[in-house]
């Protein structure tokens, strides 16, 4: 599949993919990501977070990375980083979202 | 751990750590140990925090973790199902546009063996459901009646139409079960098969039963009523399998080929080897169906084949499965012996409850039959089934007068010895078959408190 045809994205995969779009996070990192950038609107649980990383790695938008600095603690703590095909994702979908905003600035400037 | 707090804390814990292992084993080996860290991770995180934060924040976690679980095993279902079919666009198009099915496997003689005992076994299954819907049936009847949208209770074949219906559950459930690895969208087959013998069932007393039929001969009207049912059915279940399989035509006539075949037992069913002719519509509708699905397979050099891999290593050790089974088979046996006896019950409160035994013992023995009438009835007497248990279930003797000797009756005399078996329930006395065997569902009112005297 393109990466268009996973357009339009859930909030929640776009959160994840935002969190993980400027270096690779483990799990626990991506949850505060999230709810740092949306200001505490969305937290997300653990079990809610790891459906929608097994479905992106299943998919090829994500990839897993053994973490160096887990301190012998390798089955607790895996970095997740986005793949070309997940970042490609990413950009189209942020762009669709620029459009919309676009769009919505106009028909109130023209209102 | 003295800590009312900490008690709590490792209580939800040990909750959390429960729910993890219902992940399905793929998802949990790969992720469970890391959804643990991240929880411990949150649950210390929000310790720190005011007041009682750690305990929404493990509510918000446990919600969380039940959706997800349910989500993982839908997946893990979808995943399983089509590592056992190729998806359609692996399907051979044919020149006609027919698209052909190929399943990942044929089905050999253990589904043919299967498809056999549960399709047989589907006939008695029904009948042991069959009371607990002709209830439900009378139940809302009634309501019906007492809201005035029925006029009579009497005049709804209950009995007839809950078989029927008992009847297209089983069936249509135990052969989606054995079909859903064979057929893609198999649910449908539920819905045609269940479709076809309920409604070539309604057709079959509609037409056949009707009050033009009725000086037809009884063996005439039973062969056509299952030839009529047979063609339905196998029409229904052709609008289904026409998608999938080429020849999918012949179904029509092995399912009419399937029901008439009871009709190798003759006018009546009267030995067990006669019964055994019940396993015929199984064995033809299973061979019949073995060989529309051997022959789906498309005629490619190079057909796609799919590695459907056992992932036996991950799931429950046999015996632990075998145990949980076993174990599981402990409540749902006292729960179909409350149905059974429960609707045996309310069957025999909607034919009458009497406030003395002897009353129903005149009540149930007042209707003739073979065109004689009750003129009288005596030596009414009645006295507990068993001295030393069941209070609550009484035998009771009559003799009953006819004005006439009835039709079809051995004998020149006018009257009879009636013996049947009464029970006494919250609100009286009411009359059970002995076919319904009383005595056990007298063992039943007895666990659940349903009987009216008791010890």
């Amino acid at each position: 599949m393109e990466a268009q045809d996973y357009l339009p994205l859930s909030e929640t995969s776009f959160f994840i993919l935002l969190s993980l779009a400027t270096t690779p996070k483990h799990g626990y990192a991506i949850i505060k990501e999230v709810e740092a950038i949306s200001a505490g609107r969305v937290v997300l649980a653990a079990g809610t977070l790891y459906s929608a990383l097994r479905r992106m790695l299943e998919d090829d938008w994500i990839e897993r990375l053994e973490d160096n600095q887990s301190n012998g603690d390798s089955r607790g703590r895996k970095l997740y980083s986005l793949t070309d095909l997940g970042r490609r994702i990413f950009v189209l979908e942020t762009k669709r979202l620029q459009g919309l905003v676009r769009l919505t600035a106009r028909s109130n400037a023209r209102e | 751990m003295d800590d009312p707090m900490e008690r709590l804390q490792s209580l939800v814990l040990q909750l959390y750590e429960c729910l993890l292992r219902l992940y399905p084993p793929r998802f949990r080996g790969e992720f469970s140990a890391e959804i643990r860290a991240v929880f411990l991770s949150r649950i210390h995180e929000s310790e720190g925090r005011a007041g009682y934060s750690w305990l929404t924040t493990a509510f918000q976690e446990i919600m969380g973790l039940v959706i997800s679980i349910l989500r993982e095993c839908w997946h893990e279902l979808r995943v399983r199902k089509e590592r056992a079919m190729v998806s359609e666009d692996q399907l051979q198009k044919e020149g006609s546009g027919i698209r052909v099915l190929r399943p990942a496997g044929n089905p050999g003689a253990l589904w043919f063996t299967g498809w056999t005992l549960l399709t047989t076994a589907a006939i008695p299954a029904a009948l042991i459901t069959m009371p607990f819907l002709t209830a439900l049936f009378v139940g809302l009847i009634n309501l019906g009646v007492e809201a005035g949208f029925w006029p009579s209770a009497k005049m709804f074949p209950a009995e007839g139409l809950s078989f029927l219906v008992s009847l297209a559950l089983t069936l249509s459930l135990v052969q989606w079960y054995l079909l859903r690895n064979f057929l893609p969208r198999a649910r449908l087959w539920f819905l045609v098969t269940g479709a076809g013998v309920l409604f070539g069932g309604l057709v079959t007393r509609l037409v056949f039963l009707g009050s033009f039929a009725q000086n037809w001969d009884p063996f005439f009207i039973m062969a056509a009523s299952l030839l009529l049912v047979g063609l339905v059915l196998g029409l229904a279940q052709w609008l289904y399998l026409r998608r999938f399989l080429p020849n999918a035509f012949w179904i029509i006539f092995i399912d009419v080929l399937a029901a008439g075949s009871i009709l190798v037992a003759g006018r009546e069913v009267s030995s067990l080897a006669e019964l055994a002719v019940f396993v015929l519509p199984g064995a033809i509708t299973g061979l019949g169906l073995w060989l529309l699905l051997g022959h789906a397979q498309p005629r490619t050099s190079n057909p796609v084949q799919m590695e459907a891999s056992r992932e036996d290593d991950r799931r429950l050790p046999r015996l632990a499965r075998v145990g949980l089974g076993l174990a599981a088979l402990v409540p749902l046996f006292f729960v179909c012996i409350w149905v059974y006896a429960a609707s045996h019950l309310a069957l025999a409160k909607n034919a009458g409850v009497y406030p003395t035994v002897e009353q129903a013992i005149i009540a149930n023995n007042s209707q003739g039959f073979g065109g004689a009438e009750v003129v009288r009835i005596e030596n009414v007497r009645a006295e507990p089934n068993r001295r030393d248990a069941q209070p609550h279930i009484w035998f009771g003797y009559a003799t009953v007068y006819l004005d006439k000797v009835p039709q079809g009756y051995n004998s020149d005399h006018d009257h009879y010895l009636s013996g049947k078996y009464y029970i006494h329930v919250k609100e009286g006395w009411v009359f059970v078959g002995e076919g319904a065997f009383p005595e056990f569902i007298g063992w039943v009112m007895e666990l659940y408190n349903m009987e009216g005297v008791n010890r």
